[in-house]
């Protein structure tokens, strides 16, 4: 007689077969996908170090324009609250650099870099924008030369324009058919009056639309001349210096960014004021520094009270170079 | 009376057979993950580094340290703007562009007395130019770290209270 007890049925068997073998192939897929999920933060993480280390290279740049590509197909925003960092697929990118973009833009965009002085050398705007973002320009002569003018003779544009790798268009009078073709055609479209008065009612989630008042200076070879209003909505701004015409152009949250941009010159004022008391320690020439000490530390709020002081430290400095004596800036 | 154990061995033998394939999925997981880890580690040290060239360049040229002479920028470094830089700069802002580093200058020629200008400086201490030799521009020394790599570059510094030029060396320290 033969016992049978120990004998698994095949049934079992195939059973327990099919099992195990979905359990494997589970965990087999899962991994997959996670792996899928751990190089993409990875490469993530790769692309926004290697922004970080751009925006801090191009700092140093007087004026430059470069294209970025990112692997991701995410948007990038930057951060409305503070504006000091930029969110790319969940990772954060903190950055202490002065940052003027749309509150979101496509991973595949192109910085723009100017330095701002005012009247020394303070830090560089970076203008960040993509292709599927419209500038529209309304407006006189400044409008018609920041979209850029040819030279007839050799093709290069006027130094006040925007690079032609953005996406801008320049308007005497505005035709609200456009803007309509426009708002199907991007993804998003800014309308700035210059020196012009706001004639557009319509409203669209697209749609933004600023006004920016200047002070008639802002063509003239020196950049620190230009300075005026920013009017967004309800709210008004002011600028000093050109670079800070892009800066309204380009940003949806001027008046945060360019918080930062006063606040770097609060400091600089403070550093070069240090300076000037350390230099009047071994003044044996009376050069007078500490009444520059006292200029840099002179609080100013209003755009006219900025312009004023910027030009008096330029002129005492230049004094001081005028009679042999070492310059603060 | 016979029994047969051909059951048991067949019962045995896929159990073998499961725990083999388990221990096999296993071992090619660890040493997967090592291989990850490993290639991991790689970019980040290469991150890291790239980092610190870039800025070796970058500090050469802030306008918070470059030297201006007859009103005109010139290619160097400021003594009174870096110590002056250091005394009050805004943490937020420059951890977040040096983080977990130490930048410093110090001078090669003319040889100088051993010492720290940042804290004669600070004691307001007047003729520190040829008493000290090394000039910190940013410290932030990350607790516990297991190593630092350090990398540096020839600088001119200029001190204006003299209107002189000295060669130094900026040094940047990396702590992972």
């Amino acid at each position: 007689m033969i016992n049978n007890r120990g004998e698994i049925s095949p049934v079992f068997k195939y059973i327990f077969a099919i099992i195990a073998g979905v359990l494997i192939l589970g965990f087999f897929v899962r991994f997959a996908f996670k792996q899928v999920d751990t190089s993409e933060q990875i490469e993530s993480y790769t692309e926004i170090r290697s922004l970080e280390d751009q925006l801090i290279s191009l700092s140093v740049s007087s004026s430059s324009v470069i294209p970025v590509n990112f692997y991701t197909k995410n948007k990038i925003s930057l951060d409305p609250v503070n504006c000091d960092g930029l969110v790319i697929s969940n990772n954060r990118l903190s950055t202490s650099q002065v940052i003027f973009s749309p509150e979101e833009f496509n991973s595949n965009f192109y910085i723009w870099t100017m330095n701002w002085k005012y009247p020394f050398r303070i830090t560089n705007f970076f203008y960040l924008a993509d292709k599927e973002t419209l500038f529209v320009l309304v407006g006189e002569d400044l409008a018609k030369k920041l979209n850029g003018v040819k030279d007839p003779k050799t093709g290069i544009l006027n130094d006040e324009a925007i690079p032609e790798v953005f996406s801008v268009e320049y308007y005497n009078n505005l035709n609200v058919d456009n803007i309509k073709q426009y708002l199907e055609d991007y993804d998003k479209v800014k309308v700035v009056f210059i020196d012009s008065k706001n004639t557009l009612t319509m409203e669209d989630s697209k749609l933004e639309v600023m006004e920016i008042k200047t002070n008639n200076k802002c063509l003239e070879d020196e950049e620190m001349d230009c300075s005026g209003d920013v009017i967004i909505g309800d709210k008004k701004y002011f600028f000093l210096g050109r670079p800070s015409i892009y800066a309204a152009i380009f940003s949806s949250n001027y008046g945060c960014s360019y918080q930062r941009a006063l606040d770097k010159l609060d400091f600089m004022n403070s550093l070069y004021a240090l300076k000037s008391s350390e230099m009047a320690k071994k003044d044996t020439k009376s050069c007078n520094y500490l009444s520059l000490k006292t200029l840099f530390l002179t609080k100013v709020k209003s755009p006219g009270d900025y312009y004023n002081k910027a030009t008096q430290l330029e002129s005492a400095n230049q004094r001081l170079k005028e009679v042999d004596c070492n310059v603060i800036f | 009376m016979l029994f047969s154990k051909k059951g048991d061995v067949d019962l045995i033998e896929m159990i073998m057979v499961v725990i083999v394939i388990l221990i096999i999925l296993v071992l090619v997981g660890v040493f997967y993950f090592k291989f990850q880890k490993a290639d991991i580690e790689e970019k980040t040290e290469s991150l890291t580094e790239q980092r610190s060239d870039v800025l070796l360049s970058y500090i050469t040229e802030m306008p918070e340290l470059k030297c201006s002479v007859k009103a005109k920028e010139e290619k160097c470094l400021d003594t009174i703007k870096i110590m002056s830089f250091n005394q009050m700069y805004p943490k937020a802002d420059y951890d977040t562009t040096f983080g977990f580093k130490s930048i410093k200058v110090s001078v090669v020629l003319p040889e100088t007395k051993p010492g720290s200008c940042n804290e004669m400086f600070k004691k307001d201490y007047s003729n520190y130019s040829l008493e000290c030799s090394e000039f910190v521009i940013y410290s932030m020394v990350k607790p516990n770290y297991k190593s630092k790599s350090v990398i540096s570059t020839p600088v001119s510094l200029y001190y204006p209270d003299l209107d002189k030029y000295f060669i130094g060396k900026l040094t940047v320290e990396t702590y992972e």
